[in-house]
């Protein structure tokens, strides 16, 4: 008897003593919801591998769901560093997926997550979400409209309000004034850089200087009416960051985002506390439970969850909803592929409590933004007057040419960069 | 219960409103009418109000609300939300947000979302349910409140509500006159409580108790402790305050669940009850709440492993509507049916929204299968019901 029997046979023997809620309930769990006739259902799903930059540790993994209906889903589970692990994940995650009613996007969530057993974690939630978006794009396209709109949406006929990244280096003028003529060219109303370097557990006064001036000169080089984002990507302790967000008050920035490692919540609310400087973070939060924590310690002003790895759509708008009754904003992280990024905004597009929607690009596009124009025949998540426009077709909106993506196998998983201090002991960049 | 907003937070309102603020310019499905109409079941007087929204060559969208308010106030102020024609009904959320901006009360944004949903559904020809996302459910249980004061009339109206399909029951505490509180109170309802167990049998033998504010937080802990070996359901509304001090005495001197909610109309108190740890089923009434906002409220629930079981005294549509709620939301438990006590106002129900909406089989409600809410709701029926 293995133990899940032993667990079985127990509750069977004492069903009198077993709390319950009633006596209906006490009957064993039934594998699958039954199936009504006549429904759409799942017949296959597939994670798709693309290396469409030879050193990226992001190949792209895609989820690609087929039904008997002849409607197709796809969404997007790329993990950083872990494709490999997340094309697998997805693979066993096929008994949950195929012959279940794809319209059942939040029974067949549940069914992945508590099934699991061991809940959470990057790896699960990140196949999780690829699929939960291809069920999303399947039930919008069954449903004949835009995920949006299921979702009680548009807010904003322009569409999204979005932000590209500052790759010019602060300290050059003329990059600075050629940003902003770009920025003032193309309507774009805000940025997101970081500092530079890397930061010890104490910073050095030289340290401090150098990232203060830094975001001193972004400020002056874009200006005051641009809102700037400053993304500290956790290489600081909350001793360094609190500091530097004190000094840089007065420069009223949109956010600092991640100024110490998500993990410990007391630390960031500590931080939190001791500056006026609005506090993002959760681009590397799993699941909605894990943002309770932070909104119950007032730890954080806007959170950023991901639509690839806090559980797709699905979670993501429950993340949402759970900022919204703290006033806290929502500033959704999209830095992988293009599936995600688009599925990102639909969450965007329907909540009252939207900020600002990220993508990893510049201004200008480059070889990658190229790349997804060809995958889906327009430029996705590209800014039009400062907003990514929304898409009108039924489901997540886009058709995706997968013989192009056939033509960029997967070539297997590169970690993140692993920078080093000049003692030798691990950094974090 | 200060719900914590500092002040970086309200600077950054700005930053939400930026995104949030303009219109959709151009409505895929523009309202053209938004009227009201209150009826009253004959036997018991209960009042609820249809709101009804057209729209330019789409379906019609019905929705429902119940307030201690007199029904021509209620049926008045509705009406005043005309100012949503033009506004696209497919966008919910837009027109809610519009709402909060001119201070809409929560019974006018419960109506008016729940009308919506209804013609979100029928634009998609499905079930509201399919929209929302997805069943996680085939059925829903069933909660009908228990009618009479002494054990043989509460008995009788189990009995009936049993063979209606029915199996599990919220009855009222039975406030004595006078103001002691003697130990007869708290026994009395353990034996009542018993007695209607043993009533009810096997397979109907699960209760809430419903105080309904009218106890004190000392004296709801007293029953809260009393029933602990009774295991009721949850007992609901055990404090006639709902402060932070009465909450935590009662939830940590006993184990009985708690439910609370049902005079709840913002987020950050369903936030905060759910913070405190206080709370074991939240409750938000299907009448002052808009669906969206309920939905929401669970999945704070849900975040927080807590029970959600929408409270309801209201007609037969906001029925449907919680059903689809409950058929789409993973923390559901059980949902609360005004089953009324006479046989003329259930025919009044069954008027309005057709026959087996709420006719559960052995203690489940099944699901609407009809696009939007389900309901074809028969205005010639609002018109002979019409409250006067």
């Amino acid at each position: 008897m293995n133990r899940r029997e032993f667990i079985g046979s127990t509750l069977l023997t004492s069903a009198a003593a077993a709390v319950r809620l009633g006596a209906q309930s006490t009957s064993q769990p039934t594998p699958a919801l039954p199936q009504a006739p006549g429904r759409i259902k799942v017949t296959g799903m597939k994670a798709i591998g693309v290396t469409w930059e030879p050193n990226s540790d992001r190949p792209y993994v895609f989820v690609k769901i087929e039904t008997d209906q002849g409607i197709v889903g796809w969404g997007e589970a790329t993990l950083e560093g872990k494709a490999g692990a997340v094309i697998q994940t997805v693979d066993d995650l096929k008994t949950f997926v195929i012959g279940a009613d794809p319209m059942r996007v939040e029974h067949i969530w549940q069914d992945m997550y508590i099934h699991a057993f061991y809940r959470g974690g990057p790896i699960l939630v990140s196949a999780m979400s690829g699929i939960d978006q291809a069920l999303w794009d399947i039930r919008g396209k069954a449903l004949n409209m835009p995920v949006y709109r299921l979702l009680g949406g548009p807010f904003d006929a322009r569409g999204v309000r979005g932000y590209y990244h500052t790759n010019a280096n602060a300290n050059n003028p003329e990059a600075m004034a050629r940003l902003r003529e770009s920025a003032n060219e193309l309507g774009v109303t805000a940025f997101k850089g970081g500092i530079p370097g890397y930061y010890e557990w104490i910073a050095t006064n030289d340290r401090i200087k150098a990232a203060v001036t830094g975001l001193q000169r972004l400020r002056e080089g874009l200006g005051d009416k641009i809102d700037i984002g400053i993304d500290f990507h956790a290489k600081t302790s909350p001793s360094a960051a609190s500091i530097i967000c004190k000094e840089v008050e007065p420069l009223n920035l949109m956010f600092i985002e991640e100024p110490c490692p998500p993990e410990n919540y007391e630390a960031m609310a500590k931080i939190a506390r001791r500056t006026t400087t609005p506090i993002a973070t959760g681009e590397r939060l799993i699941t909605h439970y894990a943002v309770q924590k932070l909104l119950s310690d007032g730890a954080v002003d806007i959170i950023q969850t991901d639509c690839n790895h806090v559980g797709g759509i699905t979670a993501l708008w429950k993340v949402a909803a759970m900022c919204e009754a703290s006033g806290v904003l929502m500033a959704p992280h999209a830095c992988e592929g293009p599936i995600g990024a688009i599925a990102t905004l639909h969450v965007d597009a329907s909540i009252p409590n939207f900020a600002v929607q990220e993508i990893c690009s510049g201004v200008n596009p480059t070889a990658k933004e190229r790349l997804w124009e060809e995958w889906m025949g327009f430029p996705a998540m590209r800014m039009v007057n400062g907003y990514f426009p929304l898409p009108t077709k039924p489901g997540l909106g886009f058709d995706i040419d997968e013989a192009k993506l056939a033509k960029l196998p997967f070539q297997g998983t590169i970690p993140m960069a692993r920078p080093l201090f000049p003692d030798g002991s691990v950094a974090a960049w | 219960m200060p719900t914590i907003v500092s002040a970086k937070r309200s600077r950054l309102a700005a930053l939400a409103a930026q995104s949030a603020q303009t219109a959709v310019s151009k409505p895929q499905l523009p309202i053209r009418n938004v009227t009201a109409r209150a009826v009253k079941e004959p036997a018991s007087g209960r009042q609820y109000v249809l709101l009804k929204i057209e729209t330019d060559g789409g379906p019609i969208g019905w929705g429902e609300t119940a307030v201690a308010m007199d029904a021509a106030t209620l049926v008045a102020r509705l009406s005043t939300f005309r100012s949503l024609v033009g506004q696209d009904a497919l966008a919910s959320q837009a027109v809610d947000a519009h709402l909060v901006r001119s201070s809409a009360p929560a019974y006018a944004r419960a109506a008016i979302n729940m009308a919506l949903v209804d013609i979100l559904g029928k634009v998609a020809k499905a079930p509201s349910y399919d929209v929302l996302a997805g069943g996680t459910r085939n059925k829903a249980r069933a909660l009908a409140p228990l009618h009479g004061t002494d054990r043989a009339s509460l008995t009788a109206s189990l009995e009936r509500a049993r063979s209606r399909g029915f199996r599990a029951f919220i009855v009222d505490v039975q406030i004595p006159a006078g103001p002691v509180r003697s130990r007869e109170f708290y026994r009395s309802h353990v034996d009542l409580l018993t007695a209607l167990r043993t009533a009810g049998g096997a397979t109907a033998e699960d209760f809430v108790l419903d105080c309904a504010g009218r106890t004190t937080a000392s004296e709801g802990s007293v029953m809260a402790a009393a029933l602990e070996s009774f295991h009721p359901l949850w007992i609901d509304e055990p404090a006639d305050k709902i402060n932070e001090e009465a909450l935590r005495k009662i939830s940590r001197e006993s184990v009985t669940p708690l439910g609370w909610g049902r005079w709840i109309e913002s987020a950050d108190e369903f936030q905060n009850l759910l913070r405190i740890q206080a709370i074991d089923v939240l409750r938000p009434d299907m009448a002052r709440y808009p669906m969206a906002n309920i939905r929401k409220a669970a999945t704070l629930a849900e975040a927080h492993y807590t029970a959600f079981a929408p409270y309801h005294n209201g007609g037969p549509l906001a029925t449907a509507a919680a059903l689809h709620i409950a058929a789409s939301t993973p923390n559901f438990v059980i949902q609360q049916v005004p089953f009324p006590a006479d046989d003329r106002d259930i025919a009044m129900r069954e008027a309005l929204a057709g026959k087996g909406l709420e006719v559960p089989v052995e203690g489940y409600l099944p699901l609407p299968t009809r696009p939007g809410l389900g309901v074809d709701i028969n205005e010639d029926a609002i018109a002979r019901y019409a409250s006067a």
